[in-house]
């Protein structure tokens, strides 16, 4: 055999045969102390997973998934305990094993990948320390086999010159590498299971499905189980056989990935799937749950569901529904009283192709007043690095320009690095140019001075991703969305109150809610504030830095529907930074898409969302993956890295398939193609001929 | 490794240049007229201007400071100005003590510190925890002077368990030296290593929550291998840093006890030369110590840059 990873069993073993259940878990409660009593985080968990499936488990945060996986092996910290259940793996209950045989079966049998990949790596250790180590605490290998299998395991997973890197450490790995290390690490020993606890959740679009290829092709080659954990429909869409979604705690829907998305029998299936951005047709308001995920400490009655449910009756806010079968899919089980009345829409190809062929009316921009005109940015840091301070410089932003319209919205994508949130910060005023201009309203706002720096600075605000972070905690709501005001001189303290409550109104929170504290409230929720608080001063151009990256896909849903009432509503333009391009494009009037601190092309959202030209583009939206399980888009081949940015010429050079020589020595220029403007030498020829 | 090493000893360079010149100058605030001092009080203007001449009191500040630094390059330090002798060999004579003292209260402050903060830390909450943080609590606020008396009282006198008042060579007999030196280190050491305890518990109870540790959980290491491999030497970093700023609290307290054991070593040296205003003893001895601190701070460094691969990488 030439592999280097043995597969999880001989044939022999009967375990291990495919159609056989590895893992049964049953009746699993977890609970967390509070005060001198406890919580209860999961209830009832049952689910099995056979040898070489994968099982996806789907649900919000604070619906008990990774608290779920984690407890499998018992890793679960202090506070929290297994109440109740059993965990049936390869013939012995886990969760009452001894901690010396649990020992052997963590990392040897079961592996597992967490969400967070630099942050799982010992800082203090190299990559090659930490794998030889736990090659050898499993098996008799000597130090120096350790370290061969440990490079050729580093080599499997797509690292390049792996006997080089084997010696770095965790903090001069990017993301990616540091997932495919953690990966690396969990297989080694050849499990029979890995569970992926959000494996691709910090990482970028284009790495996410580099890395779930990845653990694909390995499953392919050594027959393991895998159980994903992950927020994302559309990573278990493409990865899953079995689904399990959970909500409260609780599952609520359970089967076959393609029965349970395509035809759901669980009302938050539906509106789970309904609210992804790719289901919606550009310009409709996308679907919502309305309300929040309830938390362990204020578990409705009832189904756990039913404040927030479209089909709730009288009886489901007072009879909690059991896990049942649904008649007549014996894979299918469903806890929803109604399930048999009910006929439920699920992920439907029609619908999500006629998302995609409607030509939703642009907002004719070109004909609006400009803005923002941002011309040249740069933004560059010097760095001193190798021996003697030999001073390098890194741009962060390279030669940016655009404009934007009055009311438009510019979407500006890319991956972390790219340079996006620093161009909205230079619009902003928050970093400083190194060199370029940036003119609002015709103004060059670095040399404004006085009153009109501060007219400009009414008139730019701003939502920052994290809600948790960028509302100060010792302040309530109403202090905190008030500020600007207090800031700017407007009104009497009464008529500010008023503008308070009128604020919140807006943004659909209760004016009650001023009097809170930002820790009252959820994600969502405090989003919203920040909302509020960027609309106090009615300014005309709000810098939306991946407001909705922190929330759940509900809440997700709820906060761009808001954003794009008020703008309807206001005439406000956004500088709306993302990630997620199906966010982004929903978003947009115009997009661009920035790749190692340049816009490597910008056009109008239809145009980059349905014919890109841009190399690195293509690439970006061959990575959103898909939510329909029968039409899965990821590769399971593709698993090298992608090669480091180029310092030289087209910073994609080393990650494109058209690379050309000219592309490593001369950056391309901007050059228009049909309604875009693009960055690349592919199309050079295009314009000469 | 070696590239941080040599950085770091370059760096410390213009420190040790701004020191000269912050004890020089400290040197000058509290002479008075030197003159008066050394050739008395009933001294005549003639005996004043010769003691003026012989030592250049008169010129300008920079001028002397440029001299002084000459002589100090050169390992000139001076005579004293009380005393009449060479302050190098008075600094020789007395080094060995300060430093037997302050040797011997750092190593008893890693033996009190690391083993009350692994315990304390590997099992937070637990009642053995909470009664090791009273203890704890205790040693960080006992005045050292207090604990140093109370020690030779039960110890010496009461019960004569231990000599005290005397020092004896480490070369001599390194016994005899442990049995001089416990109590005045004990009394120094015992603040140092309680927050160093301290820091070392609140360091392991911060890296328990990390992702690396459940993560290296979950690959079925061991749980002492956790502790002692993964954990600590993270959980280090923090209590690694109070030995730096503690070094300068050690020599300062030395000067207070080495006067309770009656330890002829430079603290006691700079109190006797601070009364007699005797300006060129106080600024070597000055010099010498924030030397010692300089040092220190610049192990610490290298330990740092050990334990922490993006230091070293740097």
């Amino acid at each position: 055999m030439t592999s280097i990873l043995p597969a999880t069993d001989t044939a022999s073993d009967l375990v291990a045969t495919p159609g056989t259940s590895l893992l049964e878990v049953d009746g699993l409660s977890i609970d967390v102390a509070r005060g001198a009593g406890s919580l209860r985080l999961v209830d009832g968990v049952s689910f099995r997973l056979d040898a070489g499936q994968t099982l996806g488990i789907v649900g919000e945060s604070g619906s008990g998934k990774s608290v779920t996986a984690m407890s499998l092996m018992r890793l679960l910290p202090a506070q929290l305990r297994i109440a109740a259940g059993t965990v049936r793996f390869d013939g012995r209950d886990l969760s009452t094993l001894s901690e010396p045989a649990l020992r052997k079966v963590r990392g040897n049998d079961i592996g597992v990948v967490f969400q967070d990949p630099q942050n799982s790596l010992n800082p203090a250790y190299s990559i090659g320390n930490q794998m030889v180590e736990t090659l050898r605490a499993h098996s008799d290998l000597s130090r120096k086999d350790a370290l061969a299998k440990s490079i050729a395991l580093l080599d499997r997973v797509g690292i390049h010159r792996a006997a080089a890197r084997v010696n770095d450490y965790p903090h001069q790995l990017s993301g990616g590498m540091a997932q495919r290390v953690m990966i690396a690490l969990a297989i080694s020993l050849g499990p029979k299971l890995l569970i992926a606890d959000e494996p691709t959740t910090a990482l970028d679009v284009t790495v996410q499905a580099q890395i779930l290829g990845l653990l694909r092709s390995l499953q392919a080659e050594t027959g393991m189980s895998l159980l994903i954990i992950s927020h994302d429909l559309s990573v278990i869409a493409e990865t899953a056989d079995q689904v399990a979604v959970m909500y409260g705690g609780q599952i609520v829907e359970r089967g076959d990935v393609v029965e349970v998305l395509t035809a759901p029998t669980h009302p938050y299936t539906e509106a789970l799937l309904a609210a992804q951005p790719e289901s919606t047709v550009k310009g409709m308001p996308l679907a919502t749950i309305e309300g929040i995920v309830p938390n362990a400490d204020a578990m409705p009655a009832g189904c756990r569901f039913n404040p927030r449910c479209a089909y709730a009756l009288d009886i489901c806010r007072v009879t909690a529904p059991a896990l049942v079968e649904v008649e007549g899919r014996p894979d299918t089980s469903v806890r929803c009283v109604r399930h048999t009345e009910l006929t439920l829409r699920g992920v439907s190809t029609a619908q999500i192709d006629a998302a995609l062929q409607a030509d939703p009316a642009a907002i004719d921009a070109a004909g609006r007043p400009v803005l923002l005109d941002a011309e040249g940015l740069s933004r560059i840091y010097d760095l001193r690095s190798g021996r003697l301070g030999r001073k390098t410089s890194f741009h962060a932003v390279d030669d940016v320009s655009f404009v934007l319209h009055e009311g438009e919205t510019l979407g500006v994508v890319g991956e972390s690095g790219a340079g996006k949130s620093t161009v909205g910060r230079m619009v902003l005023g928050l970093t400083p140019t190194s060199s370029g201009v940036v003119r609002f309203d015709g103004n060059d706002i670095a040399t404004q001075r006085g009153d009109a720096k501060r007219a400009t600075r009414r008139d730019i605000q701003v939502v920052f991703q994290n809600p948790y972070a960028s509302l100060d905690s010792t302040m309530t709501i109403g202090e905190s969305v008030a500020e600007p005001l207090e800031v700017h001189h407007r009104g009497s303290k009464s008529e500010r109150t008023a503008r308070v409550a009128e604020l919140l109104q807006q943004v659909g929170l209760d004016p009650s809610v001023a009097g809170r504290r930002p820790h009252e409230l959820s994600g969502g929720q405090r989003q919203r504030v920040a909302i509020a608080r960027g609309l106090a001063l009615n300014p005309r151009l709000i810098v939306c830095d991946e407001p909705v990256s922190a929330l759940d896909v509900s809440t997700q849903a709820q906060v761009i529907n808001l954003l794009r009432d008020l703008q309807r509503q206001f005439g406000i333009a956004y500088l709306f930074v993302g990630h997620d391009l199906s966010v982004v494009y929903q978003m947009s009037d115009r997009i661009a898409v920035m790749y190692h601190g340049r816009i490597v092309e910008m056009g109008p959202a239809e145009e980059i969302y349905h014919s890109p030209k841009h190399p690195y583009t293509v690439a970006l939206l061959a990575a959103v993956l898909s939510i329909d399980p029968r039409h899965r888009r990821l590769a399971s081949t593709a698993t090298e890295a992608p090669g480091e940015p180029s310092a030289t010429g087209c910073a994609y050079a080393n990650r494109c398939p058209h690379v050309m020589d000219r592309c490593r020595t001369e950056v391309p220029a901007p050059i228009a193609v049909d309604a875009v403007t693009v960055r690349c030498h592919l199309f050079d020829a295009v314009v000469d001929s | 490794m070696i590239r941080v090493i040599v950085k770091r000893l370059l760096a410390t360079i213009p420190l040790m240049f701004l020191i000269t010149i912050g004890t020089f100058a400290l040197a000058q605030t509290i002479q008075g007229n030197p003159a008066q001092a050394i050739a008395g009080d009933s001294a005549t203007a003639e005996q004043l201007a010769k003691v003026n001449k012989e030592l250049h009191l008169s010129d300008p500040a920079p001028v002397r400071y440029v001299r002084w630094l000459s002589d100090v390059l050169h390992g000139n330090f001076g005579k004293s100005v009380a005393t009449h002798r060479a302050v190098s060999s008075e600094i020789a004579r007395r080094f060995p003590v300060t430093l037997s003292l302050a040797i011997a209260s750092l190593i008893l402050m890693f033996v009190i510190g690391i083993p009350l903060g692994i315990i304390q830390g590997m099992r937070p909450g637990s009642k053995l925890d909470k009664l090791l943080l009273g203890g704890v609590s205790f040693g960080l606020a006992a005045p050292n002077f207090l604990l140093a008396t109370v020690f030779v009282y039960v110890l010496s006198v009461r019960n004569h368990l231990l000599p005290s008042m005397t020092y004896v060579g480490f070369t001599k007999s390194p016994l005899e030296w442990a049995k001089h030196m416990i109590m005045p280190a004990f009394s120094i050491a015992l603040v140092g290593g309680a927050e160093m305890a301290r820091q070392l518990r609140t360091g392991l109870v911060g890296v328990a929550q990390e992702d690396y540790i459940r993560a290296a959980k979950a690959r079925g290491l061991h749980p002492a291998r956790i502790t002692i491999k993964h954990a600590l030497k993270n959980a280090a970093m923090p209590a690694l840093t109070i030995i730096g700023v503690r070094v300068g609290y050690l020599l300062a307290g030395s000067v207070i006890i080495e006067q309770i054991f009656q330890l002829h070593g430079l603290g006691e040296y700079v109190l006797q030369a601070i009364q007699n205003k005797d300006f060129i003893v106080v600024q070597t001895v000055v010099l010498v110590l924030a030397g010692i601190v300089v040092m220190t701070s610049l192990v610490v460094d290298i330990a740092y840059a050990f334990l922490n691969p993006k230091v070293r990488l740097a």
